[in-house]
């Protein structure tokens, strides 16, 4: 369990984080969402101890430190490989220092993918080094998988393949933490939205309960974030002067 | 020498280009040790006054070694003081070129991974710069004592070299 009590991070004069408190239990894929400077990239940062905030983060009751750090992973739009290396390299580095590193995986999602193993990173294109990314943070072995906009830049089928295999790719103690801006089509993958705005959570809520409700989840989400259905038909109207 | 050349990727951050580092080390290395050479032109030319027609002078003394060494040893640890902070510098900075894996050395098992991999080469190669440097003095003093003439020779040399 993946537990966060009253984490607090502030920037400057910004507050990012304002009393985030949240329980991930393992076996989730809970999706992170909010609108941009929300606080969802501030917040995988503080989980993984990338940048200092007040409060407390546990995993399974202990601190996260040194010895359960590889209890997670971290996906970023922003890659946070090596560019220089290759992706032979960088599966050799993590079996290396990730005891836990799945080479199975690791082969059967380059081959998904259509990824070479030789080249280095650098060469791939935007598309390609979001896949390697989510590739060796899904194989590093880790509990939770933190991902932040990881497919910032691919295209929709791409997209969509890969949700539906990390449906069928994830084993019951792994726990998957979804930041996207792309919700309808992750609608159908997340177990449970977690919303986020202006540095506060504003919503936590289970996907399966909101079916039962008869609520979609982009729905809710408009609905949690008093999304204004009619601002375009009035922004055009002021714009052109003409009725839409 | 290929097992030299096998270990050293290891001590450098992951795909950090260490042949270039190594090139650019041995080439300020001979540039200092150019500038080094600074001293035998000082030297000869103390030791020539020393002399008149061919005839060593009365009661001629020699310039002591300890100034004519000091800019040597004074250039010596300023190379290895600049490339050790430079280099290690660069090191960092590469974990935030064109991607971020400072990302993955901050979350790496091992607290000290990422700091060894930044800092043990240029340490190493600064430690390297100040021996080679003391090879340097340690020559240009046999230099210094075997072709002065004794006479004119101050005794405690060495012991003055080291006092700034």
């Amino acid at each position: 369990m993946l537990e966060l009590k009253n984490v607090r991070k502030r920037y400057a004069s910004q507050t990012a984080l304002y009393d985030v408190s949240l329980s991930l239990p393992r076996g989730e894929i809970v999706g992170l969402f909010g609108e941009n400077g929300a606080g969802k990239t501030t917040f995988m940062k503080c989980v993984l101890g990338l940048v200092r905030c007040s409060g407390e983060i546990t995993l399974d009751g202990q601190p996260i430190c040194r010895k359960n750090i590889s209890s997670l992973s971290f996906a970023t739009s922003e890659h946070s490989f090596f560019p220089d290396l290759s992706a032979a390299a960088h599966r050799d580095f993590y079996r290396e220092h990730f005891p836990a590193f799945s080479e199975k995986r690791f082969k059967g999602l380059m081959e998904f993918f259509s990824l070479p193993l030789h080249r280095p990173l650098r060469t791939f294109s935007t598309g390609q080094k979001n896949q390697i990314e989510v590739i060796l943070a899904l194989c590093q072995g880790a509990d939770y998988i933190l991902m932040d906009e990881p497919f910032s830049g691919n295209d929709l089928f791409n997209r969509e393949d890969f949700y539906r295999l990390l449906l069928g790719i994830l084993e019951p103690r792994e726990t998957v933490i979804l930041s996207t801006h792309l919700i309808e089509e992750v609608s159908g993958f997340v177990g449970r939205a977690v919303l986020l705005s202006k540095g506060k959570v504003v919503g936590d809520v289970s996907v399966s309960r909101l079916e039962e409700e008869g609520v979609s989840l982009v729905d809710h989400i408009k609905q949690t974030y008093n999304y204004r259905s009619d601002r375009v038909s009035r922004a055009l109207k002021e714009l052109t002067g003409e009725e839409q | 020498m290929k097992r030299f050349n096998d270990r050293l990727p290891g001590l450098v951050p992951p795909g950090f280009p260490w042949r270039r580092e190594l090139g650019i080390f041995g080439a300020m290395a001979a540039m200092v040790t150019l500038y080094s050479m600074r001293f035998l032109i000082s030297w000869s030319y103390e030791r020539q006054l020393l002399f008149r027609n061919g005839e060593l002078l009365e009661g001629a003394v020699m310039k002591d070694f300890a100034p004519l060494i000091h800019p040597v040893v004074i250039s010596y640890l300023l190379f290895a003081a600049v490339f050790f902070a430079v280099y290690s510098a660069l090191g960092y900075a590469y974990h935030w070129r064109g991607a971020k894996p400072v990302y993955l050395m901050r979350r790496m098992p091992d607290r000290f991974y990422w700091h060894r991999k930044c800092l043990v080469m240029p340490a190493a190669l600064a430690l390297c710069a100040i021996v080679w440097g003391l090879v340097i003095v340690h020559i240009y003093y046999l230099i210094y004592i075997c072709f002065t003439p004794e006479q004119c020779v101050a005794p405690g040399q060495w012991a003055a070299v080291w006092r700034f």
